[in-house]
Formats: C-alpha cells, structure tokens, sequence
C-alpha cells in the first residue's frame, strides 16, 4: 500500500482512537454527558494524549523498521545536524519557560497574591509539565527544520 | 547553490530512492540537496559526484552574489 495512504489511515485511526477515548473515559468516570467536571475532562483529555502518543511512538518504529528493510539508514548526516539543532533551540526555550515560571512563583504571585505554584501537587504537575512541553519543543522544532532544509 | 543532480540522475536512470542507497542517505537529502535546500558536507558532495561519474564542480553550481 502507497506510504502516503498508510500515513494518513493511521492519523485518522489514531484520532478517532483518541476521541473515543476521551469520550468514554469521560461517560465511565461520570462526567459529561451529565456535566463538565474540569477533572474528569482533564483526566480524559490525557488519556487521549497517552493513546494518541502510543500509536506514534509504534508508527515511528514502524516506519523506522520499513527504513531499514528498504536499505535506507535512520539517521544520515543531515538529520544529525537537525536534530542537533532542535536540541539547541530547545535548551534554550525550556530555559525561558523555566525562568518564566521561576519569576511568576517568585514575584508576580506575591505582588499580586496569586496562588504561587509552591504545593508538592503543583510541583509534580509542573515539572511533568515542563518535562512534557520541552520534549513536545524539540519534536515540534525537529519537524520545522526537516521541512524547511538547511541551505545556507 | 544549483545542482545537476537531477539532470545526471536522469542521464544514469536513478531515481532519488537509487542514488540515496548508492551514497548511504534517506532519500530526502537528495530531494532537498537536489532542490538547494540542503547544503551536504564535503564527504557527501564528494560520494554523489562519485555514484554520478563527475566531479564537485560539474555537480554543483555556486552563485558568486
């Protein structure tokens, strides 16, 4: 079956996946449709992140394998530069993004009395969600730069 | 930077998939070299103008402005 096809057949299956995990999951733990519980669509809404990840993670070895057998290596000399550069780009937006949250604990939280981020609950969500948006930065950033090329 | 990658592979009956096997590259650094988009290293340059019988200069084209 033609590349393109399978690709966009297991986007489509993996959102509909996702969605129906989300929706279910959302009946069983008794929010919608009843109502909108922000926990229970919150808890949902990961969960459909978690499938969603799941079935990339398995189309990306999958496409690595069908790379391998066709006799193409994973990784040539052009991906490595990328792939360095994203890493670069990343380093230094997790950066910000940690300073930014540093300086909204630090300061706006107490000159405008917002609830700082200072919790054992508050710290575990922000640093998985840190952890989360830096390795989202630097796949996002890797897609980027293979799209655009790197000419000088 | 121009290339004549896409003329020599045409000469020769390559297709991209050929001649990235050739060189030991993913197929989409020949499409993007191919296109300027992608400068390759000298080694690389050096292996396609090879799996193409021609040298460095005849292959690539540099714009002096």
């Amino acid at each position: 079956m033609n590349e393109r096809i399978v690709n966009r057949l297991w986007v489509a299956g993996t959102a509909a996946v996702s969605l129906m995990g989300f929706v279910v999951l959302g009946m069983i733990l008794g929010g919608y449709p009843l109502g909108w519980d922000v926990h229970v669509v919150l808890a949902s809404a990961v969960f459909a992140v978690i499938v969603a990840t799941g079935s990339a993670s398995l189309w990306v070895v999958w496409m690595k394998r069908q790379d391998r057998k066709a006799g193409y290596p994973i990784k040539d000399e052009r991906t490595k530069i990328l792939e360095g550069r994203a890493a670069y780009y990343t380093v230094f937006i997790s950066t910000y993004m940690m300073l930014a949250l540093l300086w909204y604990n630090f300061l706006v939280a107490k000159v405008f009395d917002l609830p700082a981020l200072t919790t054992s609950t508050h710290v575990n969500q922000v640093l998985i969600g840190l952890m989360l948006a830096t390795v989202s930065v630097f796949f996002g950033l890797r897609w980027y730069f293979m799209r655009k090329g790197d000419a000088l | 930077m121009k290339t004549r990658i896409k003329e020599l592979r045409a000469r020769y009956d390559l297709t991209q998939e050929d001649l990235a096997k050739k060189v030991g590259v993913r197929r989409e650094t020949i499409l993007f070299i191919e296109k300027g988009r992608y400068n390759p290293s000298i080694k690389l340059a050096h292996d396609i103008a090879k799996a193409l019988q021609t040298t460095i200069d005849e292959l690539f084209i540099f714009d002096d402005e």
